[in-house]
């Protein structure tokens, strides 16, 4: 039963819509960019209380460097370029969370015998 | 409003008790509250071939994680079940394993799934189903659909034995009334297992192989 998320990533299996996806990327780096610039420019009014009573960083100036490394990692969560790419299988896998397995005795004549070895392994 | 749905000739299985339709809302529920639809072999095959058309050879992959979300989400019913009963000791690991076979037959028998056996193997777990709709149905068309049931067996057992498992389909790949054989362990042995497969083995000479535990000889990048 795949989840609307699996569904989602569908289109992304395709390489003319992750191409779509890293253009629209691109464009959002240039719009956070541009932001970025206004702000160091203009900033508003709490940076210009930091700055009258010298307040240490203002936050607009670790902007720049912070909205260029978002970029890449937004779009490789999803689909990483090259044979780092998730196979299809791997998008549809889900992650099975289990306790460990240490902590529970194996009765005999359980489930668990039937699999102890893969449990003791695990 | 809600009546019971009657099964007639189901070799015992008392519908009854398991499902009720709603004529005012047009829903089906299993006891558990699950919803349930009706589909046709048709449905199943024409959802089938339209994956397979748009992805090919990555199909396979694509059922198989289906087919482990189905096997998790319906560990959720099966747990829930036998907590209702008393069935479970401290965890589901340690249910009785007598009465975690048959209940488990049970709840696949009941939704129309064929019928199963476990057995320990070579170190390996075994599971034969016999009379299987889902073969029948779809992986008899394409052997490359088996990987759905292959995923419901890994998806369910990762979560009852709290050890992430896979499976792989070894026998009854051609004849549609065909008894099917999967294997389940970790993927560090069913992974070579599917190399012999699509190298050609058949499942004689891949129960010898895993007798023999050539799987410990494969190189690890050599496996797939």
């Amino acid at each position: 039963m795949a989840d609307r998320s699996t569904q989602d990533n569908m289109p992304f299996f395709e390489d003319e819509a992750f191409e779509e996806a890293l253009d629209a990327a691109e464009v959002f780096n240039e719009l956070a960019a541009e932001e970025t610039e206004r702000l160091v420019e203009e900033p508003p009014a709490e940076e210009a209380f930091a700055d009258e009573f010298e307040l240490p960083a203002k936050p607009a100036a670790a902007a720049p460097a912070a909205a260029e490394e978002a970029r890449p990692a937004a779009v490789e969560s999803h689909v990483p370029a090259g044979p780092g790419r998730p196979s299809i299988g791997e998008l549809f896998k889900p992650v099975v969370k289990h306790s460990p397995p240490s902590r529970i005795r194996i009765e005999p004549n359980s489930v668990g015998t039937l699999f102890r070895r893969f449990i003791e392994q695990g | 409003m809600s009546r019971t749905l009657r099964a007639t000739g189901s070799g015992g299985i008392d519908f009854d008790s398991f499902l009720s339709s709603n004529a005012a809302t047009g829903e089906i529920r299993t006891t558990h509250d699950a919803r349930v639809l009706i589909l046709t072999a048709e449905t199943l095959l024409a959802l089938a071939d339209a994956v397979r058309d748009r992805l090919g050879d990555a199909v396979g992959e694509v059922m198989y994680g289906a087919g482990h979300a189905w096997g998790r989400q319906r560990f959720a019913e099966f747990a829930a079940e036998a907590e209702e009963g008393d069935a479970v000791l401290y965890h589901m690991r340690n249910m009785g394993l007598d009465e975690f076979k048959e209940r488990f037959n049970d709840q696949l028998v009941r939704g129309g799934w064929g019928t199963f056996a476990i057995e320990e193997r070579f170190e390996v777990v075994v599971v034969h189903v016999s009379n299987s709709a889902f073969h029948e149905m779809v992986s008899s068309k394409d052997r490359r659909y088996a990987d759905f049931f292959a995923g419901f067996l890994a998806g369910f057992f990762s979560e009852l034995i709290g050890v992430t498992l896979d499976a792989a389909q070894i026998a009854g790949f051609d004849e549609p009334r065909e008894p099917c054989v999967f294997v389940l362990a970790d993927e560090k042995i069913v992974a070579p297992v599917r190399a012999w497969l699509g190298g050609g083995k058949g499942t004689e000479e891949i129960l010898a192989l895993l007798e023999a535990k050539e799987y410990e000889k494969t190189p690890p990048k050599a496996q797939n």
